[in-house]
């Protein structure tokens, strides 16, 4: 099923600011495959890199208890945040193939701004607080805040057997409605031509930097999310360096076709 | 190429530690998992640093609780440098990929610290710059950096680069920090010349550039030096030429600003 607004949250806006400044206050750790300030922190669950999951949960109790008012938090794994700001955002990827979900996830955002995005496949959008929505980590996605006001989505991770429509307490609660793609400019031959270009100082020694340069691309215009592999093969092959262009392959494996779970 | 130092280059090796690789290997091993702080500003991707030793109430240099676990690099620490003379030592870690923006920290007149670099783990897709000149600090080498000059450095290796950077007042000239002082060579590394075609390639992103991927593109065009002939420094001007490409006045107040943030000096 692909990422889709399935239901709402009336958040008390006073409380929930109160347990967003509480999640700021945290260390939030930049994550691999980020790319400038985009960061994540692990709450609580199943996992606690940090070593303090019961306490921030004590600490986030109105978000602990909206939680568990409104899902079937006893089947969380995980409960984590993505922070974003300052055109931070995460490189387009795949988190599982279709055939092996690695989680049933959910996002929530709690602070965002208009130049926050979500992508997948051909379609960017918006996410907006009081809205849940499910990600479907096996297209490729991505997501990217572009202004310095940071982006904070809390983000759940159920078991990849749940369906999105079993993690309501209330059924009636569930509501999937498709994205409403935002609008962008077209990709033209010269915006083509300019990040074709880029073969004449391509190197494996910037070989990452090129794919964060295509990488934003398709947030401003008409292109697929994962068209950035596409390009980087191209420039790699139109160098004709062997070993660029098998980097350029192991990357494309690595963000398209099966990677670990994690941040996205 | 190993070569004496060009006569444009302030950056200079100043001496040396004998390295023992069998002593070192399980520090290193404890370095790696630090959890160490970003670099904030001026470094792009893994870039890390934590402090290791400092001067203690009494004025003395100590090692902190991080640098407790390294005994051997502390052991080293206090051979090969006055340590009286030392106010603070630290880890840069350089995971793949994570390089600084070209910068200047202060002037010549008036620098805020005397800064050796020593490498613990490096390897060849690891390097310095300063101006037009991309060379590389062999591990064990005690390097001098001049803040004063654009300045680079990065790694672009599968591996994390460990250095040890220790630090002087400024008024301490680096020879003194130094007490087997010993002047090296270099390895400096041969880049072709950049083409006009290859210009032609950075200028063109004006047709790509906007407020949201501008320091994605000053974040690859600062690799550029590390391959071709040009000076590190030279990114901030394409980039203002690829705003006004862009036919943006507010892409192109930024990118002089960009200039002026990363090539004024700090002041004290």
């Amino acid at each position: 099923m692909p990422s889709c607004r399935i239901g709402s949250i009336a958040f008390d806006p006073r409380r929930l600011d109160a347990d967003v400044e509480t999640i700021l206050s945290l260390t939030l750790h930049h994550c691999r495959d980020g790319v400038g300030d985009w960061m994540l922190r692990t709450l609580w669950g199943n996992e606690d890199p940090d070593g303090d999951g019961p306490e921030v949960r004590r600490r986030l109790g109105y978000l602990d208890r909206t939680l568990n008012e409104t899902f079937a938090m006893e089947h969380a794994n995980v409960v984590r945040v993505f922070a974003a700001r300052g055109n931070g955002f995460i490189r387009p990827h795949r988190d599982a193939p279709q055939s092996q979900p690695a989680f049933t996830r959910l996002h929530l955002p709690l602070r965002t701004h208009a130049r926050c995005f979500n992508s997948e496949d051909d379609v960017v959008y918006h996410m907006e607080v009081g809205e849940v929505w499910y990600l479907d980590g096996s297209r490729p996605h991505s997501g990217g805040c572009f202004s310095e006001r940071m982006r904070v989505h809390l983000v759940i991770d159920f078991p990849p057997e749940l369906a999105p429509h079993e993690l309501f307490r209330d059924p009636a609660r569930y509501r999937p409605e498709p994205p409403s793609a935002i609008e962008r400019a077209p990709l033209l031959p010269r915006h083509l031509a300019a990040l074709r270009g880029l073969a004449r100082i391509a190197d494996v020694i910037n070989v990452m930097a090129i794919v964060d340069v295509l990488a934003t691309v398709h947030f401003e215009k008409q292109a697929d999310c994962a068209a950035v592999y596409d390009w980087l093969r191209d420039i790699a092959a139109e160098t004709a360096d062997s070993e660029l262009v098998r980097e350029a392959e192991r990357i494309t494996s690595t963000y398209l076709v099966l990677r670990p779970m994690g941040a996205a | 190429m190993i070569a004496a130092l060009p006569a444009n280059l302030r950056a200079r090796p100043a001496g040396g530690v004998a390295l023992d690789p069998t002593r070192l290997a399980p520090e290193l091993a404890v370095i790696d998992g630090f959890t160490m702080d970003p670099c904030v500003g001026y470094a792009v991707g893994p870039w890390r640093k934590s402090v290791v030793m400092a001067r203690d109430e009494r004025g003395a240099l100590a090692p902190n609780a991080l640098g407790a676990q390294l005994p051997y690099v502390a052991e080293q620490v206090q051979a090969a440098f006055y340590c009286e003379r030392v106010a603070l030592v630290q880890i840069f870690a350089a995971g793949p990929g994570a390089y600084v923006r070209p910068h200047v920290d202060w002037t010549a007149a008036e620098p805020i610290f005397t800064r050796l670099h020593v490498p613990l783990r490096t390897d060849e897709r690891c390097f310095s710059s300063e101006d037009d000149t991309v060379y590389q600090m062999r591990a064990g080498e005690i390097w001098f950096v001049d803040g004063s000059r654009p300045h680079s450095a990065g790694c672009f290796s599968a591996i994390t680069r460990l250095h040890l950077v220790v630090e002087g007042d400024p008024d301490v000239p680096p020879e003194a920090l130094v007490r087997a002082h010993a002047p090296g060579s270099a390895r400096i590394v041969e880049r072709p010349p950049l083409r006009a075609e290859q210009l032609d390639a950075i200028l063109a992103l004006g047709a790509l550039v906007t407020q949201a991927n501008l320091m994605r593109i000053a974040d690859l065009l600062g690799t550029v030096h590390f391959c071709r002939r040009v000076s590190c420094a030279d990114l901030y001007d394409w980039l203002i030429e690829i705003a006004r490409r862009a036919a943006d006045a507010v892409l192109v107040r930024r990118c002089e600003e960009l200039k002026r943030t990363y090539l004024a000096p700090f002041t004290r």
